[in-house]
């Protein structure tokens, strides 16, 4: 099943609407082909592929200049790094041509790198690198027109974002911090098509799916954290039921625009269904919030017929539910217990579902 | 077997393109846009719910009978655990058959297939049979294999290329402990190419449940992987180590590759599996590449040349694959 409707879909539709004539089909394929010639296929594989290698080939560049200017000369690394990302996003501006652009992208982390590295001896404050990475990363993501680069300047603004808010050493900061994460990313998925059709059309899908990464990714080490058993981190700690029930609410309010969106009534059956299983999934797991976020970015996902990203949050939610049932303070016989209740529960719910609701009575008229 | 541009999913860069040859005027952009990234429909809602909630459902479920044995409750006579195991699994082979091959059926034989091992591991614990862990892995896989043919069911068939490729690391670590390594790369090679080749056979001849691309392009990685590390040492090494087995390895990755590249422009346009093929030799040259320059020139200057020569491989790469998806009209998923 493809999630994505096709072009030929769309047009069909439009026709069927009234809004294109109807020898529309010919001239899309003239246009298609024309397309196909010019324009570039990279799927996310091949995208992979380019960003692992501009990243080795960058690492061989940070040795070079190490090598070069040696290893104490801070400055120099600040000012060249600055010159690196300057000149770089300049050039990747004037052409998108592969093997300079493949140049630029390596030069570009290399610049940065640099940047990082000087501007830590520099400042000799951890919070005053942080800040001037995350100036330079959002500088970039503006700047810089390459998803691969966008994709990779994201990551790093947000994780700087994240290493500005745990400097006071009081993680309700962090928290907050990742609450917001998870409000972008679901406001940007739930006004994709608007957003798309704006100035920043291009920022979207690199910027979604980073913040998605370094979401569940911080979210699953800030959980870790909390264990207290593999990482430990100085502050104040926070109750992370409390992130749970903000995430709980964002993901509650996605589901009720996708009903609304579906022309389900939130008030009816189908709805309270739908809001009562995620209200009472938080409920269940209010100190692993990592399962109601990733089912969260599942529906998103699933709403916006994307195929990485479900992935992305099968694999979270998998990861999660690990945690959570690791988390337990309970034996062997209890964690069993408590697996097949709550998979029963699941499976329950599907039946109810099933019955409830027919394929029939869902059929899209 | 290229696809129909206009069958080619709707992205935002597509109707850009569309709207700028003027095919689509400003304000039927806007509605394109609203219906590429519409939510799917009711019905699909539904299916998806349905399949989330029984795979998320039984892997609890399934934990959760493995974490009791694993428990090793001692009031339980051993009798009693057979008896709760084998009532599970004949409760899911009745479940299976019942419900036939939709979906659901589908995952309660793999839920029956996946607790044949813990019941051969309560067999072994309540007997002290004394049996090495790679014989459980063997007999858990000829155990479950009709089910696995009757299923007609991908994951279920990745579980039991799973489970052979386990028995065979543990029968080289625990009976042939000092047994070239590379003869285990070949075998898993072997058995995951042998599983890859079957799916595309029949795959080709329409077999509708071998349709999807997920499972031969993991088929393709389990394949090649093993063949990669035979031959990267290789090339680490720059010597042969481990005899003859081991630039047959090579052999076979380069075989592997020409074929691999022969099925994407004879049988199905594949950009996954081509840009797999490339990672590898991208991998190898940089690695016998490195060698040279390391050897050659001073430090600062490899380390300036090295990266000179990944961009321009990369750069190579993804215009060749730009080039045979652009004349090959293959889908970019």
């Amino acid at each position: 099943m493809a999630l994505k409707p096709s072009l030929r879909e769309v047009l069909s539709r439009l026709r069927e609407q009234g809004a294109l004539a109807p020898d529309a089909e010919p001239r899309a394929m003239t246009a298609m082909e024309a397309y196909w010639r010019s324009a570039a296929a990279t799927p996310w594989y091949v995208r992979v592929l380019i960003g692992f290698g501009a990243w080795m080939a960058a690492c061989f560049l940070i040795g070079f200049f190490g090598l070069l200017l040696g290893l104490r000369d801070e400055m120099a690394f600040f000012i060249l790094g600055l010159i690196l990302c300057g000149a770089t996003a300049g050039l990747q501006r004037i052409s998108s041509q592969i093997f300079l652009s493949q140049l630029c992208l390596a030069f570009c982390l290399t610049g940065q790198a640099l940047f990082l590295a000087g501007l830590a001896e520099i400042t000799d404050s951890a919070s005053g690198t942080a800040l001037g990475v995350l100036l330079l990363e959002l500088a970039l993501l503006f700047f810089y027109p390459d998803r691969v680069l966008r994709f990779l300047a994201t990551a790093g603004a947000a994780l700087a974002l994240l290493f500005l808010a745990y400097q006071p050493r009081i993680l309700a900061l962090v928290d907050l911090t990742l609450a917001g994460f998870a409000a972008l990313l679901h406001l940007l998925f739930l006004h994709q098509a608007r957003f798309q059709r704006g100035r920043g059309a291009e920022l979207l899908s690199p910027v979604t799916f980073a913040l998605a990464i370094v979401f569940l990714g911080a979210l699953l080490g800030r959980c870790f954290v909390h264990l207290g058993r593999e990482f430990r981190l100085e502050g104040s700690e926070s109750p992370l039921a409390i992130l749970t029930l903000g995430l709980a609410i964002m993901t509650m309010y996605t589901a009720a625009r996708v009903l609304q969106e579906l022309g389900i009534e939130v008030s009816g059956t189908a709805g309270a269904t739908v809001l009562a299983s995620l209200g009472l999934t938080a409920l269940l797991t209010l100190n692993t919030p990592g399962v109601i976020a990733s089912a969260g970015v599942l529906a998103l996902a699933f709403h916006r017929r994307s195929v990485v990203m479900l992935g992305l949050g099968v694999a979270f939610l998998v990861g999660f539910g690990v945690l959570y049932y690791y988390d337990l303070s309970l034996s062997l016989l209890a964690k069993s217990g408590a697996l097949l209740g709550s998979g029963l529960v699941l499976l329950g719910l599907r039946l109810f579902i099933l019955r409830r609701f027919p394929a029939a009575s869902v059929e899209v008229p | 077997m290229t696809k129909d541009l206009l069958d080619l999913d709707a992205t935002p860069e597509r109707l850009q393109a569309l709207a700028a040859a003027g095919v689509l005027p400003p304000q039927v952009m806007e509605r394109a846009l609203e219906l590429a990234v519409a939510s799917p429909p009711r019905a699909w809602w539904r299916r998806f719910l349905s399949t989330t909630l029984m795979g998320l459902g039984a892997l609890l479920v399934l934990s959760g009978v493995i974490y009791f044995f694993a428990f090793n409750w001692a009031a339980l006579h051993r009798f009693g655990k057979f008896g709760l195991l084998m009532a599970a699994i004949a409760a899911a082979a009745l479940t299976a058959w019942h419900l036939g091959e939709r979906t659901s059926g589908q995952f309660a034989l793999l839920f029956a297939a996946v607790l044949v091992g813990p019941l051969l591991a309560v067999y072994g614990q309540a007997y002290q049979t004394g049996a090495d862990p790679y014989e459980l892995f063997l007999g858990w896989g000829a155990l479950i294999l009709p089910w696995v043919i009757l299923a007609r069911f991908g994951p279920l068939w990745l579980f039991e290329l799973v489970l052979a490729n386990t028995a065979a690391i543990l029968f080289w670590d625990q009976v042939l402990d000092d047994a070239n390594p590379t003869a285990l790369q070949l075998t898993l090679a072997a058995l995951n190419g042998a599983a890859w080749i079957a799916h595309e056979l029949l795959s080709y001849r329409q077999v509708s449940w071998l349709q999807g691309r997920w499972l031969p392009r993991i088929l393709a990685v389990m394949a090649l992987f093993p063949l990669m590390i035979a031959t990267e040492k290789l090339a680490i090494d720059l010597e042969v180590e481990h005899g003859p087995l081991q630039v047959l390895c090579t052999a076979l990755l380069c075989g592997t590759l020409a074929g691999m590249y022969a099925f994407h422009r004879r049988v199905r346009s594949e950009l996954f599996f081509l840009t797999l093929g490339a990672a590898c030799v991208l991998t190898l040259v940089t690695t016998l590449v490195g060698h040279a320059v390391f050897d050659i020139m001073p430090d600062v200057m490899a380390f300036l040349f090295m990266p000179l020569v990944l961009i321009g491989e990369i750069g190579l790469v993804v215009l060749w694959l730009r080039h045979e998806a652009r004349s090959r009209g293959t889908e970019d998923t």
